[in-house]
């Protein structure tokens, strides 16, 4: 299976720090007190800083971005850029977790948009994990022979889902505030991949992933007031919640040894990789699984998290276009693709440049 | 503030039984303590101590000692 092209969009827009933090004072003051206020805000700061965001990207008025604009921005270029006719895409998988459609799927539509009449056309949720687990199904598909040509494709728009839901940052009290930290670090964007039995500019090679269920409520978004008996946010649901203590210490924890298992099964190891690309919760996270991994820290020259925040689904494929814009990937180039989702789940995608 | 005061308010912060604490352990790789965690221990410290910590040097912190350092020197100088 190949990459034949990789499309990406952000948006414009931009929300600061002291953006969210007005957000959340505002949708907390009537309940706290002057000094809860004085340091939630104090507090919200400095872990931002701490965590090293300074803006999220977001949807600009100006621009007239949405969901589906976004998506087809980035599907259009991958297209273009690979030089594939719509019609010769079979088939359209769509990863987003901010995605909106429950009927029809975002995938139909947006093949609709493209100009792809007829083919396969469906969505999959696999939280951050979606547009990896995109590729693990379409190269399901090439090997067999099924189809030629494939577009993965997702996008993540999550204040425009905070607005529609009518979400707020409602805390109980100021500690509750890391369950909602997840929620005041992500950002918007979309990105979407051609991939291709033969041809194109990298060649995945292996695609392995280690699930439990044991976490299965670390982070929770659904439908406000959705029934969730036994969730650890209590018994029904509104708004994102997560647990960053626990994610961020699993990760830690467990990925690098799984990482390590796999590459031994692929015959290869940490040191050969010549570029990492990691899901982006923060540079301290990356470089605290690259030490595990006794990998040099500039094998990992990919930073969006400052400035966009953390995309979900979109990160990785976009830092993936941005490497290769910016001239970081030479042919015969090792890469490796770092995923980690809530559920909790991690995946590793390998490719030969 | 003595480094056995110091022991206390991070055993206090964290959770952590103060006698397994010395200037050589590291929250992460011997403790198990989640970045979040220590963030939020730190800005506890920052906002009862009125002092704000090198946000780049802190990741380079590798020990309690060094955090204590740090905390004692930037008391110092405040």
């Amino acid at each position: 299976m190949f990459i034949t092209s990789i499309g990406y969009y952000i948006p414009d827009g931009r929300i600061t720090n002291s953006d969210i933090t007005e957000i959340l004072v505002e949708d907390n003051k009537e309940h706290f007190s002057k000094e809860d206020i004085e340091f939630l805000t104090y507090s919200c700061t400095r872990k931002f800083e701490f965590l090293g965001i300074e803006t999220r990207s977001c949807c600009s008025e100006e621009n007239g971005d949405h969901f589906a604009s976004m998506a087809e921005k980035a599907a259009r270029k991958a297209i273009d850029q690979a030089g594939i006719p719509p019609e010769e895409i079979d088939c359209l998988i769509f990863s987003g977790v901010t995605n909106p459609f429950r009927e029809p799927s975002f995938a139909i539509m947006l093949a609709h948009r493209l100009g792809i009449k007829t083919g396969d056309f469906f969505d999959i949720n696999d939280t951050c994990n979606g547009f990896m687990k995109s590729i693990d199904v379409a190269g399901l598909y090439l090997k067999s022979e099924k189809y030629r040509h494939i577009l993965v494709a997702t996008c993540e728009s999550p204040y425009d889902l905070k607005n529609t839901l009518k979400l707020d940052i409602h805390i109980e009290n100021t500690d509750q505030i890391d369950n909602r930290l997840s929620g005041l670090i992500v950002g918007t964007g979309a990105a979407a991949m051609i991939l291709s039995s033969d041809g194109g500019k990298g060649r995945i090679t292996h695609y392995g992933e280690q699930r439990t269920s044991n976490d299965w409520d670390a982070s929770m978004l659904t439908l406000p007031g959705t029934a969730v008996p036994g969730a650890k946010y209590g018994d029904t649901i509104t708004g994102f919640w997560s647990d960053g203590r626990l994610i961020s210490s699993s990760l830690i924890r467990e990925m690098p040894e799984f990482i390590l298992r796999k590459l031994s099964e692929w015959g290869l190891d940490a040191q050969s990789i010549d570029l990492f690309i990691h899901h982006q919760l923060g540079n301290n996270v990356t470089f605290a699984l690259m030490d595990k991994l006794n990998a040099d820290h500039q094998k990992a020259p990919v930073n969006t998290f400052k400035q966009f925040g953390n995309m979900a689904t979109v990160n990785i494929p976009v830092n993936l276009a941005i490497a290769d814009e910016q001239g970081l990937i030479k042919k015969g180039d090792s890469i490796l693709l770092l995923s980690s989702s809530c559920g909790l789940s991690y995946a590793l995608l390998h490719i030969v440049w | 503030m003595t480094f056995d005061e110091f022991k206390l308010m991070v055993s206090d912060g964290l959770g952590i039984d103060d006698t397994l604490l010395n200037r050589d352990l590291s929250f992460r790789d011997d403790l198990g303590i989640d970045s979040l965690s220590v963030i939020n221990f730190l800005v506890k410290i920052e906002h009862k101590f009125k002092f704000k910590f090198d946000v780049e040097h802190i990741w380079a912190m590798k020990n309690l000692g060094e955090i204590y350092d740090t905390f004692t020197e930037a008391l110092n100088n405040k």
